[in-house]
């Protein structure tokens, strides 16, 4: 029997790329042995997530699925030797200039998954992009025949969780609502501190009686130590780090949000805005690499250059303006729908069997 | 939403900040203010200036450390009657060692309270600093508010000189 194992380098709970690959292992264990291996494995996930060097000996005819979107060097090494094919999902990788100041170790690993992309070129059997920006990347480094799939996009997945007391009474301890939330991990190039920035312009300016709730890991201390004196600073009020919230406390915040919004300047896809959508929650985002592509029409797109002036500004329209509240849900759906269509994980499995599995 | 739709909005969202700026609701250079303070606490933080999360943690674990000193030691033993000499013997020990560890228990509750009042002055001095910041600022702000009121009398005078001057002088 043919084995598809998937290899990433780091597994964790609220990870979207190993929500991915948990969604394409269930569809690839159905037809046989598939297993989900990384180099760093959240202890919570180790039922699901195996550690890299558990990986069993291979032949040329199985599969390996490999999710980019970092590097490491022990992964390129173990990618390079072993005898299965090799299908690349690329989801991307963040350039390593955010992190360079704060974070070198970071963005040294960054920089070593883009060289490793030019390492592997030569030895994968099929190339896959979650998103035409990513597809284009590649393509601009020398990969051919890239399909652009969605692979492991499930949006609506929360939509019939059901709520959590506590998350809702924490939204009651901390939160006014109206409150506009952002999902999203704590980093320096997604820009939480410009959402808390407009915030400010909001209670302040506009005497708005807004919140924010930021739901999402502190990956940076740095960050996220700026972040919480950026809100004393300011005096920001209502504001909730949420931190990593289990699917429950998140379908509970996202069913709550009265505006989702991100000013992220990079997104290799960006799904919370789709999770957003999902919830009928409307979207403002910043208009960045893969962002306009992903939401579609379904969102309101600011510019790339947008500050907290005009986020404030926006999220006040969304938030005042019903007709444009409603015509941002209505597309936001549709939206969904386009994107599902494209096949998401079947897209995947089928081309993998088409073009890497023996007949 | 169409594209089209989508420009026009941003296109008013943008007039709104503009006639926000003009009616001095938006001071000019807010954003470019807020990037900078905030990328100066960012540097600040990467040099440790601001953090105190560390001596809270040292605070903590020394307060841990003293609550779980304990005297009395195991009493198993693989000689027979063993456990009975060790317990005896303990007791005794107990009895000398037991106002030791008492005193470390206190030394290390006020280390750790010592720790605490350091981190909180800490703060309240960082507080302190940027209450009399904001004050300066603030005095700043009202010295050149007085200057921009000196400016348009000014220009209001010389607007007068020169209507005056204008205007046919009658012999």
């Amino acid at each position: 029997m043919t084995a598809v194992h998937q290899i990433m380098v780091g597994a964790g709970p609220g990870d979207a790329i190993t929500q991915m690959a948990l969604d394409i292992q269930a569809e690839l264990g159905r037809r046989g042995s598939s297993d989900i291996f990384a180099r760093f494995i959240d202890p919570s996930m180790a039922a699901e997530v195996r550690a890299l060097d558990h990986l069993p000996a291979g032949r040329p005819s199985d599969v390996i699925v490999y999710h980019s979107s970092f590097g490491h060097p022990e992964i390129t090494r173990t990618l390079l030797r072993r005898p299965e094919q090799l299908v690349l999902v690329y989801h991307n990788i963040t350039p390593s200039a955010f992190f360079v100041e704060h974070d070198p170790a970071f963005a040294a690993g960054l920089e070593w998954g883009r060289h490793e992309l030019t390492l592997l070129r030569d030895r994968v059997s099929l190339t896959v992009a979650d998103s035409d920006f990513n597809a284009n990347e590649l393509t601009a480094i020398g990969f051919h025949d890239v399909h652009t799939i969605p692979a492991g996009l499930l949006p609506r997945r929360l939509t019939a969780t059901v709520p959590s007391s506590s998350t809702l009474r924490d939204l009651d301890d901390t939160v006014t609502r109206p409150f506009v939330l952002n999902v999203s991990q704590l980093l320096p190039h997604k820009r939480q501190h410009v959402l808390i920035q407009a915030t400010h312009v909001l209670q302040t300016i506009h005497a708005i009686d807004i919140g924010l709730v930021l739901v999402g890991t502190s990956r940076s201390p740095v960050y996220t130590l700026a972040l919480h004196e950026l809100t004393r600073r300011l005096r920001v009020r209502h504001v909730w780090f949420a931190g990593r919230q289990p699917d429950a406390g998140l379908a509970t915040i996202y069913r709550r949000a009265s505006v989702f919004a991100s000013a992220s300047m990079h997104e290799g896809l960006g799904i919370p805005p789709l999770e957003a959508m999902a919830f009928n929650v409307p979207a403002v985002v910043r208009d960045a690499a893969a962002v306009s592509e992903t939401v579609g029409s379904g969102a309101l797109v600011l510019p790339n250059d947008a500050g907290p002036l005009l986020f404030a500004e926006a999220i006040r329209r969304v938030i005042d303006d019903e007709a444009l509240r409603s015509k941002l849900i209505t597309r936001g759906a549709s939206r969904l729908d386009e994107l599902l269509a494209t096949g998401g994980t079947d897209g995947l499995i089928s081309l993998i069997e088409q073009q890497v599995l023996p007949r | 939403m169409s594209e089209i739709e989508v420009e026009e909005i941003v296109a008013g969202l943008k007039r709104q900040v503009a006639e926000r700026r003009l009616a001095g609701d938006y001071p000019i250079g807010l954003e470019q203010q807020l990037e900078s303070e905030f990328q100066g606490m960012m540097r600040a933080i990467d040099r440790h200036e601001i953090d105190t999360t560390r001596l809270h943690h040292l605070a903590d674990h020394v307060r841990t450390t003293a609550h779980d000193v304990r005297v009395a030691g195991g009493t198993d033993s693989r000689v027979p009657g063993g456990a009975a000499a060790h317990s005896a013997m303990g007791r005794v020990v107990q009895r000398h060692v037991q106002p030791v560890a008492e005193s470390v228990r206190e030394l290390g509750t006020s280390v750790a309270d010592a720790l605490a009042e350091t981190r909180r002055l800490f703060e309240a001095q960082s507080t302190a600093d940027e209450r009399q910041l904001l004050d300066a600022i603030a005095g700043v702000l009202d010295r050149l508010a007085v200057l921009d009121h000196l400016v348009e009398i000014t220009q209001d005078l010389e607007a007068r000189v020169a209507r005056l001057e204008s205007e046919p002088t009658s012999t």
